[in-house]
């Protein structure tokens, strides 16, 4: 069952015989914290390589970066992310380029994390509904099934390419097709984008709920992108729940970009050096304005020659100091009050959002990442190791339903003033 | 206090964002040393009489150039102030040598620097004027960096530096392809910063390459750690199939490219079938 690899890596499916073309649109979750180019150009290879298998007409990507209630330390705020998104993803100053990637709000702004087949789930009902022409309702699939907002601006252009889809099928409907040509209906569906690191962690216990990944490789598919240190193909394989539907997972093994993370990014911003050419120079501009991830502004706006060379210079030498600035766990960028402090303190209340943890809070920046260890960041919250507390607190929200989540205690809540009962859980 | 000036080679066939990259790597390298500032960085596309199959005409590499460096007519971003382009040696009919290359530039700003010109020592005053006059801009731009550098410092220490990936270094080794005093000069008295990817090895090539170990002291090796996997080769084999390059290289570069219909690519960006907004 030797798999083909043609010259883009792509990793060619079983040719069937079936003519129909499966129309799809690419959605990506994860943290984007902060979006990179590596992000931006796995869509492009994803939406070249399967329109080159013939197997697929890719109709639009959409990219849903998680909420605030992950509870990642050195998150930055869903506020944040969205807007490096949106710059990233802005209409572009040349003209030509096609803006086919919408970012999608909605996982962002809930209060609660979402698993990422539920991300699945709410843009698809957007999608079944236009196909069968019902109004948008809950959808089937178990707990937490959202029904479609009417006014979640990516549910409104779903539907609006399911009509386009339609209206296309019906006029070559009436042109004179052969009598042999067998006509399937009408179908389009999500597929889940992401790297190879995101695949190999359906593998740790307790993270992802088994129904969940038998349903997205089953009913919606997977695009995986290589990733250096994974093995997509052998981990199929190996994985027993989801080794029945391989047929619906590509895997793209060559790609360039492939090793740009977004912890990589974060540690160049804190020491001081120069994250250029690693992403678009708008969302470079916008985490220097805004002090994001510990980095030092003049290092990037002071950019001529010799006085920049000065600001590059106190940049390196004081990134001891910048990693030494203490920051809310909920990714606020005020400052503590008091001097720096070496070690993780606690019990401490944030001023700015309240928010206050009992663990591994107001740690420095670049003890955080160090504890975290490279976690790729595309990985939604689940891969994330760390604090164990979090990972039960993970297993707990994917064994019940969406009642009994709201008893979860305050870690999972938003970044705002919590309520005095709140914090004291 | 040593002043660098960054100067890389290259086809530039076309411009990336690794060949970007590269200047803020080894510049953020020399300043980790301490005893390093950089002063600025120059690019110097190879010139036509290169005659390599493929090469694009210096006319669009300088165009493309101009727009990665945020200088062109449409270029969005922000300008980098600290990189610009060198035309000298695009502009020449013939191939130069890269030590040549560095000994211009370096010619130059030893003149600057001594307040002297070349021709002046031969001729009236008013050749040097109009000579400053037809300066290039990237000599001009070393100017005002050397007189700034120079009301701040009595005399200071400039010299330009080759910057380059680990190919270039490796192909030290092939028979042929540099002069043994080239090389030498350019270990010897201007030093080198050299990318490399993590795996490969540059470290042991400096140190079993007997020509230029006795001055290993001024290479200087950088590991690239967000590995990108974009070469120039790989851009042109991309748009020859009519795939997207877009975040491998600044898109005003890739609306150039289509635009002009370069590499083989056909006149427009790939768009989704029937369904793009």
């Amino acid at each position: 069952d030797a798999k083909l690899t043609d010259t883009v890596g792509c990793s060619a499916m079983p040719v069937a015989a079936d003519p129909t073309i499966e129309n799809v649109v690419l959605l990506a979750c994860g943290s984007y914290n902060p979006v990179t180019n590596m992000h931006l150009r796995m869509f492009e290879v994803a939406r070249d390589a399967l329109r080159k298998s013939g197997r697929f007409r890719v109709l639009g990507g959409i990219i849903s970066p998680v909420a605030d209630a992950f509870g990642k330390e050195d998150l930055a705020s869903a506020e944040h992310r969205l807007e490096m998104l949106r710059l990233a993803l802005s209409p572009p100053a040349v003209a030509g380029p096609p803006a086919w990637i919408r970012l999608g709000k909605w996982e962002a702004t809930r209060r609660r994390w979402t698993p990422t087949r539920q991300v699945l789930d709410r843009y698809q009902a957007a999608i079944d509904a236009e196909l069968t022409g019902t109004e948008p309702c809950s959808t089937a699939g178990g707990s937490g099934g959202e029904s479609c907002d009417e006014t979640d601006a990516e549910c409104i252009w779903l539907r609006k390419l399911v009509r386009r889809l339609k209206s296309t099928a019906g006029a070559s409907a009436h042109g004179g097709d052969s009598a042999d040509r067998q006509t399937a209906p009408l179908a389009a569906r999500l597929m889940l984008l992401c790297g190879a690191d995101l695949l190999a962690s359906f593998a740790r216990p307790g993270l992802w709920r088994t129904e969940d990944m038998v349903t997205i490789a089953r009913d919606y598919g997977m695009v995986v992108l290589a990733r250096s240190g994974f093995n997509p193909q052998k981990f199929i394989y190996e994985c027993d729940a989801i080794n029945p539907f391989e047929q619906n997972l590509v895997i793209l093994s060559e790609w360039s970009c492939n090793d740009t993370s977004s912890s990589q990014i974060r540690r160049s911003l804190r020491r001081g050096e120069s994250v250029r050419y690693l992403l678009p120079d708008s969302v470079i501009d916008y985490v220097y304005r805004h002090r994001l991830y510990g980095c030092r502004a003049d290092y990037w706006h002071g950019q001529s020659s010799v006085s920049s060379d000065d600001a590059a210079e106190a940049a390196v030498s004081s990134s001891a100091a910048a990693a030494a600035v203490q920051r809310c766990s909920r990714g606020c960028q005020t400052r503590m009050t008091g001097s720096a402090m070496p070690a993780a303190r606690i019990g401490k209340e944030c001023r700015a959002c309240g928010a206050r943890s009992t663990r591994h809070v107001f740690l420095s920046s670049a003890a955080v990442d160090d504890q975290r260890g490279d976690a790729p960041d595309c990985l939604p919250q689940q891969q994330q190791h760390g604090d164990s507390r979090h990972d039960r607190h993970r297993q707990q929200s994917l064994q019940q339903d969406a009642a009994s989540v709201a008893a979860l205690p305050a870690l999972s809540g938003p970044v705002r003033h919590r309520s005095h009962r709140e914090s004291k859980s | 206090m040593r002043y660098i000036v960054l100067v890389a080679g290259g086809s530039f066939n076309p411009v990336t964002n690794m060949h970007l990259r590269m200047f803020e790597l080894a510049r953020d390298a020399l300043i980790k040393t301490g005893q390093f500032k950089v002063l600025g960085g120059i690019v110097s596309p190879v010139s036509d009489g290169y005659n390599k199959p493929g090469l694009l005409p210096s006319k669009h590499r300088i165009e493309m150039l101009k727009l990665a460096l945020g200088r062109g007519s449409c270029s969005d971003g922000i300008p980098s102030s600290w990189i610009r382009l060198g035309t000298w040696e695009a502009i020449r009919s013939q191939w130069t040598p890269t030590r040549k290359v560095l000994d211009h530039y370096q010619r130059r700003i030893d003149a600057m620097l001594a307040d002297t010109d070349e021709a002046q020592l031969n001729g009236p005053p008013d050749e040097k004027r109009s000579r400053i006059d037809e300066e290039s801009d990237e000599l001009a731009w070393l100017r005002s960096l050397v007189a700034k550098l120079r009301a701040k410092e009595s005399q200071p220490d400039v010299r330009i530096m080759l910057l380059c990936g680990g190919d270039v270094l490796q192909s030290f080794a092939v028979k042929g392809v540099w002069q043994e005093e080239d090389m030498v000069s350019i270990v010897r008295d201007y030093g080198m910063v050299v990318l490399s990817r993590p795996g490969s090895d540059p470290h042991r090539f400096v140190h079993t390459f007997d020509l230029i170990n006795p001055y290993e002291r001024n290479i200087r090796l950088v590991t690239e750690w967000a590995v990108n996997d974009i070469s120039s080769t790989l851009i042109r084999r991309t748009l020859q199939r009519n795939e997207s390059v877009r975040y491998m290289l600044p898109d005003p570069v890739i609306d150039y490219i289509y635009r002009n219909g370069l590499y083989g690519s056909t006149a427009s960006w790939p768009r989704l079938e029937n369904f793009a907004d």
